[in-house]
């Protein structure tokens, strides 16, 4: 983490739970090409967070998600889901790469950090309805669009599933 | 110039190819590109009046051979990034081909194993009049006078190479693109249709089209 650039290391900083896929590839580099996020190797902990007091695990009744089944997270993928899954961060990784190189860092360091403040400090528990995606659409210019994600916006993968208010807390204070 | 060989098999499954003949010749008041205007699928012929000269800036344009997809997507984006790179320019200065040329690069390396993209970038700036720079599959660049690629540009080279002549004038320019991507088109079968051409001098830019009774021999 030391030879990270600035604004990725503010990226780390201000992670929010739902973004814990950091690319550390594209350092000053022009890659406009989405990772593949597809496992060579996985193991109980791939899938699903680990549980805090069983860290080989994950917590099956805290996350309601049913018992893990490796084989069907896995299995049956179409082969440009682990490439497509990286999309967004790959578009946005590679327009500050083009604003740095045209204004200088200052650019995406700034654009990293508001929307590091935004995950923040726009705090809603998900049993509340979670946080209100206004200021963090109008940072990304997303305000005028409306997405499948943005009415559908459960499932598995969202990484909104069956927490309740207290995990919700834990993670968030590191406890 | 010798021996370079367009691979156009190596494209992932399913791909739509521009299998092509494209070229871009400095002369006295700048740079013509041309292009034939052919996009398949395998044999079927998804597009027969394409076009593949795609502007990057008012007087720089970039011939695009390969997959369809890929040139597009890296021509969007370098487009995208000159327009930024043109507004932090003083008033009155414009970008350079070179500029240009060089982002098609880092993006055609850094990106080398996703991509099949040959693309030759031709501008006319104030500074350096007309320019090619050719950047082959793979990401290397070559500044040349002139330059052809595509899958049809294999049966030119000893033509394009007899009959180039630096500094023509507009007219003997425009006679040798067109019979070398008539040639070119004869040979190639994934290369036909129109041939298109673009113009670019300090006046600015014109756009030519020639159709098959024109051009064929």
């Amino acid at each position: 983490m030391n030879h990270s650039n600035s604004s990725s290391h503010f990226l780390i900083n201000c992670a929010s739970s739902r973004n814990d896929r950091i690319e550390y590839t594209n350092l000053q580099s022009l890659r406009i090409i989405p990772d593949n996020s597809k496992l060579s190797s996985v193991s109980t902990t791939s899938q699903r967070d680990a549980s805090h007091n069983v860290p080989a695990l994950p917590d099956t009744l805290r996350e309601q998600q049913g018992p893990l089944s490796i084989a069907s997270e896995v299995n049956g993928r179409h082969p440009l889901e682990a490439r497509l899954q990286n999309w967004e961060d790959a578009q946005q990784t590679t327009k500050l790469e083009m604003y740095r190189r045209v204004f200088g860092a200052a650019e995406p360091i700034r654009r990293t950090m508001e929307l590091g403040i935004v995950d923040a400090t726009d705090f809603c528990p998900e049993v509340m309805g979670g946080p209100d995606s206004m200021h963090r659409d109008i940072l990304l210019n997303r305000e005028a669009t409306v997405d499948w994600e943005d009415i559908y916006r459960g499932g598995f993968e969202s990484g909104r599933g069956g927490t309740d208010f207290h995990t919700e807390m834990e993670k968030k204070l590191g406890i | 110039m010798n021996g370079i060989s367009v691979d156009i098999n190596h494209l992932k499954k399913g791909e739509v190819s521009l299998g092509t003949s494209i070229m871009a010749v400095t002369y006295k008041d700048g740079v013509i590109l041309g292009a034939d205007s052919r996009t398949t699928t395998g044999t079927y012929i998804a597009n027969r009046v394409t076009d593949k000269l795609t502007q990057i800036h008012d007087t720089i344009y970039c011939c695009r051979s390969g997959s369809a997809a890929d040139t597009q997507a890296v021509a969007d984006i370098v487009k995208y990034y000159l327009q930024m790179h043109a507004s932090q320019l003083p008033p009155g200065e414009t970008p350079t081909t070179k500029v240009a040329a060089s982002v098609f690069q880092e993006i055609c390396y850094t990106n080398k194993d996703g991509l099949t993209a040959g693309i030759i970038c031709a501008g006319y700036d104030k500074k350096n009049k007309g320019s090619v720079y050719s950047i082959p599959i793979g990401g290397s660049i070559h500044q040349q006078e002139y330059a052809i690629a595509g899958s049809g540009s294999t049966f030119i080279y000893g033509w394009c190479d007899k009959n180039y002549k630096r500094d023509m004038e507009r007219d003997e320019c425009i006679t040798f693109i067109k019979t070398a991507l008539s040639e070119a088109i004869k040979w190639d079968g994934s290369s036909g249709g129109v041939v298109r051409m673009v113009l670019l001098t300090e006046k600015g830019v014109e756009r030519l089209i020639f159709y098959p009774d024109e051009y064929q021999a």
